[in-house]
């Protein structure tokens, strides 16, 4: 995937849009280098939040990754219909510095349009909250939770 | 004329407009998986028809609204907001799914949503219906 520039212009597709989002749990630094990938408008939506602009947008993904730890992604399938790419993925990363075998895991779907010069100009992601929020406890916790939640309706 | 993967897979989620877990579960191979991501998978069609029939019990007046399709090989990856009422409640959940198939079957479905967005609302319904 080669870096946008005025003489070759932007020309994402499944397979660059699937190495972008590979390079996420690089660094604060390699983020940085995708933001010429995203429309200043792009909107972003998940089960936490709806944002829009590429400023805020920004800020949350370094958010993700200076307050998270060892962030490793994985992409799997992928499909595109003209600007519509969507992809699925895995990932797991360490809340802590300090416990870096407490780990979060989670799998979720991506669904991403691109605008006419080929910038990402939506985002959306599908998966579950509760999912990573108990993968960070032993499984006794978590069927012990699942358990309480089945009780109580 | 053969279906496309994509046709079977719009076919698929209509069955569950008219609630046909018979119709939707005979779209899955023998060994077909259903995976709700956040939970064990489902193997078997007899089983996947069983886990419909028992947790979509309490689901009516089903309406699948398809966002986007794309269609890949033996991939079909959608976009889509199904609304139901679930024990007379109005719910609407964005969910995605990426489906494979092989010689028009159903070989692995996977769901992914946040399942905490649908229990909410329910939540709020029945207290709704509590409050009077």
């Amino acid at each position: 995937m080669g870096s946008p520039t005025e003489e070759a212009p932007l020309q994402l597709d499944a397979q660059a849009v699937h190495e972008l989002f590979s390079q996420w749990d690089k660094s604060v630094h390699s983020l940085e280098e995708m933001r010429r990938w995203f429309t200043d408008d792009v909107v972003f939506e998940d089960p936490l939040q709806r944002i829009e602009g590429l400023e805020e947008y920004w800020e949350m993904n370094e958010r993700l990754l200076k307050k998270n730890h060892d962030l490793q992604i994985q992409m799997e399938e992928s499909a595109q219909n003209g600007p519509h790419i969507m992809f699925t993925f895995s990932l797991s990363m360490a809340p802590s510095k300090k416990r870096p075998n407490v780990r979060i895991y989670n799998t979720g779907m991506t669904y991403v349009r691109l605008n006419a010069e080929g910038k990402i100009e939506y985002h959306r992601d599908y998966w579950d909250f509760n999912t990573m929020f108990l993968s960070a406890f032993p499984e006794g916790v978590r069927k012990a939770y699942k358990t309480m939640v089945k009780k109580l309706g | 004329m053969t279906k496309s993967n994509r046709d079977l897979v719009l076919e698929n989620l209509a069955g569950f407009d008219r609630l046909d877990y018979e119709f939707v579960a005979a779209g899955y191979a023998d060994e077909g998986v259903l995976h709700f991501m956040q939970k064990e998978p489902i193997r078997g069609r007899d089983q996947i028809h069983a886990f419909f029939v028992r947790q979509f019990e309490p689901i009516t007046d089903t309406r699948i609204e398809i966002v986007n399709v794309i269609e890949s090989g033996s991939l079909v990856m959608v976009e889509r907001v199904d609304h139901y009422k679930y024990d007379g409640i109005a719910v609407s959940c964005p969910i995605a799914n990426a489906t494979e198939l092989r010689d028009g079957r159903i070989t692995v479905w996977r769901e992914y949503f946040d399942q905490g967005f649908a229990a909410r609302q329910v939540k709020r319904g029945m207290e709704a219906r509590a409050d009077g």
